[in-house]
């Protein structure tokens, strides 16, 4: 872990800033100006990005889907190192201990799932 | 020059984002920024839990910290109903404003 | 090379399956999450506009199979931790789990008609109770911090969303906001305390962290990992110390009482504060034996801290209760003098490996209080109607009269919790008391005798604010009329209450035996606690000989 480790590390930093730098001032430099108010705005999409907080809100129903996919996202934190130790598991003989271990959990999470389901957390309207 | 970031490193790190967090518990006032700076809290631990794990070559603080991530999700998604039932109420998530339980 | 080679060791280990009979450790806590999942599935086929109350019955067989199944598997504990030093099956843990599953069973008692009343008769309520006890099971088993920590956030975040669950009531709202935010801030407190012992020590394993501790301090005198370690300790207790609601950890209670649903106040009143004396046992006895650690007399350790709290929280708690006007609040502040109490009987019992067996008075101590506060606030929740709830001292006036059997265990319980004899509560008081003067005189340490001489001063104290709720049942003027939520559950939850507060206190024998069975039964302790342990077992066993 030498700071010469990471040397190639900052030269990429330093290549991407002279790039990014490079081409912004080429564009200010080279490129014609006609602006207008929607030009002229942060995004260019029409949505204004300044105006009150209270004419800006979004609906609850964001919520209801970040917080249902945070939950559901988790699980493959226990997943994925399941699946890495699985081949060790079944080579000393376990296997389908270790099938059912991984087998249970997902149920109880699809018993979650069935759950939301009928309470009306996967409706969009 | 030869530097190496050491466990001692990892430790005041986390150590400073913990304290980050504390103090943000305790200063500020929207209900959402202490919900933050709890999260900061726990991850904080997080980064003590690997450091140590990697520093003693062993793995049960990474397996520790995957729980608390696990946990961390919950109380999220536990925070922010509450937050939207307090707001539904009280139209502020201010904490300084929930004084209707104390005379 | 060689972390990768460690690392398949220790994951081979863990991919081969537990002994069969280890199972055994898991079937309490394994029976709750199924009626809880059963729950799920059942509550998904509801029709629509009937009553929920035969899944709250539901529930309680459930709850009642639970602490049954502890009663089944008193005879047959194992002696090592199972899981991969995961869980302890010892008569400790099942009297704890049997303990949450009555408390969880009996506040689920109280719920359907005030949740009725709140427009809020949903299913979710009693599936929370239920993941609520599972965590509370699994705390008391846990013999690993990792399993204390999941089981200890299992236990607290479903009572977070019950303190909220009134959803047309502002200060129920409230109460849960305060309570999230003091209690997420506490665990994350906690886990910090955990993940530096996890540094100090190199395990999480409650046993191995004892052993390692050991050979830090042996090694060479004051090792630094041993100052991360003492850090570690002093977070992980005053994780706890929120949890029981001692003094600087306290804030919250007085709130969280009064905007929390009532029956969900009884829970966490009693099931919560009788879980995390387990934890706390458990972690301190088993992983903290050290002198250096553990201090005492004035030594600076956990001891010391909890002596502390004990003298702190009986005082505040006993003269703030005094100026209460809501009778909630009032509670309130008399369970943070309850946890003073307790924490005298844990400072007493565990200053030194020989007074270990004194213990047993603290878990008579919270099977008192369980039922003696549930008691209350069973009575509270049959007047808690939506919009006209008894609240302050006034509203109180002569329901004791319009409603004697309301009034009778209303008095029971307020016996009790004032420790008056006949009632549990007396005999609970009695024990923690004497087992604090007990220690001091076999210590020669005046400050135990002068705690408990606090102790009882600030109980004498506090049997005025509780007598005020009596006068006002029976002597004072009816403010207005309050309209009960006739229901049978909270009848019955309040004659299990009165009948039990009154049986243990007349009839303490068979229960005081079964809590020195537990004690004695508590596994994973240090070679000097074992030396008590065994002593107390032939104690034992000589008098159920004789008898």
């Amino acid at each position: 872990m030498l700071i010469a480790n990471y040397i190639p590390l900052i030269l990429l930093v330093l290549v991407a800033i002279a790039v990014v730098g490079g081409i912004i001032f080429a564009a200010e430099f080279f490129g014609p100006k006609n602006p207008t108010r929607e030009k002229l705005m942060p995004y260019e999409s029409g949505s204004d990005p300044l105006s009150e907080p209270q004419a800006s809100r979004f609906s609850v129903k964001f919520y209801m889907v970040a917080i249902s996919f945070i939950l559901f996202d988790l699980e493959t934190v226990f997943v994925i190192p399941w699946a890495m130790s699985w081949r060790e598991s079944a080579a000393m003989g376990h296997g389908f201990y270790s099938f059912a271990v991984m087998a249970l959990f997902l149920a109880i999470l699809t018993i979650g799932l069935v759950y939301e389901w009928s309470q009306g957390g996967l409706e969009w309207d | 020059m030869s530097w190496e970031p050491t466990l001692a490193h990892y430790l005041i790190l986390s150590a400073a984002i913990f304290s980050i967090g504390m103090i943000g518990v305790m200063v500020r006032r929207n209900a959402i920024i202490l919900f933050m700076s709890i999260e900061l809290m726990l991850n904080a631990v997080n980064l003590t839990f690997i450091a140590f794990s990697r520093y003693r070559i062993d793995m049960d603080g990474h397996i520790f910290a995957f729980f608390v991530m696990a946990v961390a999700a919950a109380e999220a998604a536990v925070a922010l109903a509450i937050v939207l039932h307090v707001f539904r109420h009280k139209r502020s998530v201010n904490v300084d404003e929930m004084q209707q339980l104390q005379y | 090379m060689t972390m990768q080679l460690l690392s398949t060791l220790n994951t081979l280990a863990m991919l081969t399956p537990p002994q069969g009979a280890e199972f055994a450790a898991i079937v309490p806590g394994m029976i709750v999450t199924l009626v809880a999942l059963a729950f799920i599935l059942i509550d998904v086929f509801h029709r629509k506009g009937t009553p929920r109350d035969y899944l709250a019955y539901f529930s309680v067989i459930g709850l009642g199979v639970g602490a049954a199944s502890s009663w089944y598997l008193w005879d047959g504990t194992l002696e090592a931790p199972t899981f991969f030093g995961m869980l302890y099956l010892d008569r400790f843990a099942l009297f704890f789990s049997a303990l949450a599953c009555v408390s969880g069973a009996l506040a689920i008692l109280c719920s359907p008609a005030v949740l009725r009343s709140h427009r809020m008769d949903r299913g979710e309520y009693y599936l929370l109770v239920l993941f609520s006890v599972v965590g509370m099971i699994f705390m008391a088993a846990s013999a690993d911090l990792l399993s204390l920590f999941i089981a200890f956030e299992i236990m607290s975040i479903p009572i977070y969303v019950l303190a909220g669950f009134l959803r047309e009531d502002s200060r129920s709202a409230e109460a849960s906001m305060k309570y999230f935010v003091l209690g997420a801030f506490s665990a994350a407190l906690m886990l910090y305390g955990i993940a530096l012992i996890y540094g100090a020590t190199g395990t999480t394993n409650l046993e191995m962290i004892a052993q390692n501790l050991y050979y830090l301090e042996g090694g060479e005198g004051q090792h630094a990992g041993f100052g991360l370690a003492m850090l570690g300790v002093l977070l992980i207790f005053s994780g706890f110390a929120f949890k029981v609601a001692a003094v600087p950890f306290h804030i919250w209670t007085p709130d969280v009482y009064t905007g929390s649903p009532t029956p969900v106040v009884g829970f966490m009143a009693t099931a919560v504060k009788a879980i995390a004396f387990a934890g706390l046992l458990r972690v301190f006895v088993v992983a903290f034996p050290l002198d250096v650690l553990r201090g005492g007399f004035f030594g600076y350790g956990w001891i010391d801290i909890a002596f502390a709290l004990a003298a702190f929280s009986m005082v505040l708690g006993n003269v703030v209760a005094l100026l209460q006007n809501n009778v909630k609040r009032m509670l309130a502040y008399s369970s943070i003098a309850h946890a003073g109490y307790l924490l005298l009987g844990f400072t007493a019992a565990n200053a030194h490996p020989r007074f270990f067996l004194h213990n047993d008075a603290i878990l008579f101590y919270l099977v008192a209080y369980t039922f003696g506060t549930i008691g209350s606030f069973a009575v509270l929740s049959y007047f808690s109607r939506r919009g006209e709830s008894v609240e302050t001292f006034e509203d109180l006036g002569q329901l004791g009269i319009k409603y004697p059997m309301m009034g009778l265990v209303m008095g029971i319980s307020i016996f009790s919790a004032a420790g008056i004899p006949p009632t549990a509560g007396f005999l609970g008081k009695f024990y923690i008391f004497r087992s604090a003067i007990d220690v001091g005189m076999q210590t020669d340490e005046f400050s135990f005798i002068g705690l408990a001489i606090l102790g009882v001063l600030s109980s004498v104290a506090g049997v005025y604010y509780y007598l005020k709720v009596l006068i006002y049942m029976y002597m004072k003027p009816e403010k207005r009329a309050f309209r009960p939520l006739e229901h049978t559950g909270p009848k019955v939850a309040m004659v299990v209450c009165a009948v039990m507060t009154l049986y243990l206190g007349i009839f303490p024998a068979r229960a005081i035996e079964i809590t020195q069975e537990s004690i004695i039964d508590f596994q994973g302790v240090s070679s000097a606690v074992q030396a008590t342990l065994d002593l107390g077992q032939q104690a034992l066993e000589a008098r159920q000989a004789a008898e």
